[in-house]
């Protein structure tokens, strides 16, 4: 197995801003996940999952353990991840003052890309997501779901080893979520890049997945999921029911603590 | 027999606009033209009051309307006039220049060093603070060079504009964009070319135009007192000789350019930021 993340006993502290207590936002999560997999970070709101996409995109430090991305440290080595890590958020987050091939292109012209390049690469990614012709509009000027394509297309463009897909369709309506997930999947499965999906969705998290890990708050796996096999087998329906409840119930036994 | 005919949906909404066309017409063009209009009828009562005053009130306290032009002309007709317009311009824009490159630095530095801002915010609080006279009084004392003299005054009065509003643009990046660029892993200098100027450029330009239309009238009242030369001694001189035909020429002029200036910064404005302008809409 071709593993491209480790993420191994990681902690992170913050130190509350009133009275310079601490307190602690990721308890101790480990995982690994292989070139061309899909694991599926699950747990509820509040729990640490952003904290824990902050300390994977190396935006924060790990207070303890250590995170391995094709075994570089996202923080301690920042600049030497670039284009290996991409990540779509929530939100589409583009730049409003520069246009969709120009919001497309932002990770190869940071990363120092000619302009020819990077415009045709981008154009391609654009094409691929189904933005072709769309290239001079501006944010404004599109749907929310063109957006999120072209954000989209902004995480590949550099053809990372890695993409960090945090809750990258929880904003959109279903029909429109359900399309762009199924676009976005195949774009991971042409490019063989591993995916990390942190969701609150489990039917979503048990659509796409290879494998899900639940977290409690705070952040620590409660359980962990294999679908791969589960998927091929002939009762994958009663099995992943059988899923959805045990999920459901962890998370919700964790809340009653 | 009953006649009535149901209205189509496309006029419910208009019930209450006068049905004839050209009316229509002229209602959305006066609509439309309504900031112009306001600005006419504004110089009309003016030059209505001006000939008014002008008739009844001597020449030297309020020239009348054709004296007034025709001063204009005739000083629009020398050569020293122009002399005196270009020195003004050319200091108004080099102080304009020196202040607004260091105080967009000083706002940059400010948002993103909170040791830098401890320090750096309340100095230029303070010096907002003090009044425009004291720095000009101070200026004359400091410096004998009238160049020297005059771009302090414009530079002291208005890097701190530009200064704030670029610690204010700076810190309204928000962090959601801030989080998408920094995970492009740019250097520092990229974050602020990327991300952090052009979030903060709407700012700047608001605090440039204001900067601009301070510095024209602070280096006119420093021309006035320090200096002999440009718009701002001309002035003084048109002052001190009872001429107020020849200070309201001046005037007109100096409103003429820094009205220009303006215009041309709000074109800069309109182009640049069409996608903002769109996007409130």
């Amino acid at each position: 197995m071709n593993t491209v993340v480790e993420v191994q006993s990681v902690r992170k502290d913050f130190e509350s801003g009133i009275d310079g207590d601490r307190f602690t936002a990721v308890k101790d999560v480990s995982f690994t996940v292989a070139k061309s997999e899909i694991v599926c970070i699950c747990g509820k709101t509040g729990c640490g999952k952003s904290t824990l996409v902050n300390l994977m995109l190396g935006i924060d430090k790990p207070t303890d353990g250590t995170i391995r991305i094709d075994g570089l440290s996202p923080h301690d080595d920042f600049m030497g991840m670039r284009g290996k890590l991409a990540v779509v958020f929530q939100t589409d987050r583009l730049l409003p003052w520069r246009n969709v091939i120009d919001n497309a292109a932002i990770a190869l012209e940071v990363a120092g890309v000619g302009k020819e390049e990077r415009y045709e690469a981008a154009s391609s990614w654009l094409t691929k997501v189904g933005l072709g012709g769309w290239e001079q509009a501006y944010p404004h000027q599109l749907s929310g779901g063109m957006r999120q394509r072209t954000s989209i297309a902004r995480a590949f463009v550099t053809s990372p080893q890695v993409i960090l897909l945090d809750e990258a369709f929880g904003h959109l309506d279903e029909v429109t979520a359900h399309k762009l997930r199924k676009d976005c999947l195949a774009l991971i499965d042409e490019t063989q890049a591993a995916a990390i999906v942190v969701t609150h969705n489990i039917s979503e998290a048990l659509e796409i997945g290879t494998r899900i890990l639940v977290l409690g708050k705070p952040a620590r796996v409660l359980s962990v999921h294999e679908l791969a096999e589960a998927r091929a087998a002939d009762d994958w329906a009663i099995q992943r029911d059988r899923m959805r409840e045990e999920i459901f119930r962890n998370i919700e036994i964790e809340s009653q603590d | 027999m009953s006649s009535e005919v149901s209205k189509p949906e496309a006029a419910v909404g208009e019930e209450r606009l006068p049905t004839n066309p050209t009316t229509q017409r002229w209602t959305r063009w006066l609509g439309s033209q309504r900031d112009t209009l306001g600005t006419v009828v504004a110089i009309v009562l003016i030059l209505l009051f001006w000939r008014f005053a002008g008739q009844y009130l001597p020449t030297y306290i309020f020239p009348t309307i054709p004296i007034a032009i025709d001063t204009t002309i005739e000083l629009l007709g020398q050569h020293a006039t122009y002399i005196s317009i270009s020195e003004t311009l050319v200091r108004i824009l080099g102080g304009f220049a020196v202040s607004a490159v260091f105080g967009i630095a000083v706002g940059v530095v400010m948002a993103t060093s909170p040791l830098f801002n401890f320090f750096a915010r309340p100095l230029i609080r303070l010096i907002m603070g003090v009044p425009a006279l004291t720095w000009v009084l101070l200026g004359v004392l400091w410096f004998r060079n009238m160049e020297v003299r005059v771009w302090f005054f414009m530079f002291i009065i208005t890097f701190p504009i530009t200064a704030l509003n670029t610690y204010d643009g700076v810190r309204s990046v928000s962090y959601e964009l801030y989080q998408m660029t920094k995970a492009l892993r740019p250097t520092q200098w990229g974050m602020l070319k990327f991300l952090i100027i052009p979030a903060a450029t709407p700012f700047i330009f608001s605090a440039l135009r204001l900067s601009l239309s301070f510095a024209g009238r602070i280096a006119v009242f420093a021309e006035a007192i320090s200096a002999g030369t440009g718009i701002g001694a001309e002035m003084m001189l048109t002052n001190q000789l009872f001429d107020t035909a020849g200070l309201i020429a001046w005037t007109f002029m100096l409103i003429v350019m820094l009205s220009t200036m303006d215009g041309i910064l709000e074109l800069l404005e309109k182009r640049w930021f069409k996608w903002r302008r769109e996007m409130k809409e």
